[in-house]
């Protein structure tokens, strides 16, 4: 990607990082991110990669790197929620085939995802910008 | 070719692509704009374009003179077809589309899915 950039290029990545899935409530459903984190693990995707985006940029040369994360709260019923519906649902057989999550707490998930009196926050995406030397 | 872990075939995909780019485009977008090099006649490449929702912003934010350049694994789930936003089936990691020539290179939630994760 940066050596698609021309000189004095603006570089603008965004990556997730589950940071604040540790601090999730109720313990079943850190337990259910807990599970799916390993999960992800064993399939090669690096929920954690938007802490490094910065000082990955500052390696490869960039200059003028800043950058934020942003993290949603959302409640059960609301288009978060919906996502995540969408998302365990298509990956359910997968989930619980690794292992790493087992029914009781998918149907958890799923179960505070459809309550709007849950309140939650789950992905920290992480906004980090950098320009290529001259221009 | 490499996979999607959600692939664009799976009957839920759009749906999710729909609902991605309705929560975090918005973001996307707002930290572009402050950038300041999205302008007529500028070139950009989003990597991973998803469904196009970002590609088609920038298509006609560069535009007069400009193109956005909208690459993928997989390019069946975009729905917008504009003059100058050319759609290019790659994959990143096997080099860089063009070496040198864009004004603004962006990817979102693309490098996680990366073996090295280097932009």
């Amino acid at each position: 990607m940066i050596a698609s950039l021309k000189a004095g290029g603006a570089l603008l990545l965004i990556e997730p990082d589950f940071l604040p899935v540790s601090v999730a409530e109720p313990p079943e459903v850190r337990a259910f991110w807990e599970g799916w984190l390993a999960w992800s693990r064993d399939r090669g995707i690096d929920y954690f990669i938007g802490r490094t985006l910065a000082p990955r940029l500052a390696s490869l040369g960039l200059t003028n790197i800043s950058g934020t994360a942003e993290t949603a709260i959302y409640n059960g019923d609301s288009l978060w929620a919906e996502y995540w519906i969408e998302t365990i649902t298509e990956l359910r057989g997968d989930l619980i085939g690794s292992g790493k999550i087992d029914e009781a707490l998918v149907n958890n998930f799923l179960a505070y995802c459809a309550d709007s009196n849950w309140w939650t926050q789950t992905i920290a995406f992480t906004a980090v910008h950098g320009r290529t030397p001259g221009g | 070719m490499p996979e999607y872990v959600l692939g664009h075939h799976l009957k839920g995909e759009g749906k999710r692509l729909a609902l991605m780019s309705e929560l975090l485009d918005p973001m996307h977008l707002r930290y572009i704009d402050a950038l300041g090099v999205v302008r007529p006649g500028a070139r950009t490449l989003e990597v991973g374009c998803g469904n196009g929702s970002i590609s088609a912003w920038l298509a006609e934010r560069v535009s007069p003179g400009g193109t956005a350049v909208a690459v993928d694994l997989d390019l069946s789930l975009i729905q917008v077809h504009l003059p100058n936003l050319e759609l290019r089936q790659a994959d990143i990691v096997a080099g860089p589309v063009e070496r040198g020539t864009f004004d603004l290179v962006t990817a979102r939630a693309v490098l996680l899915m990366l073996p090295m994760h280097k932009p």
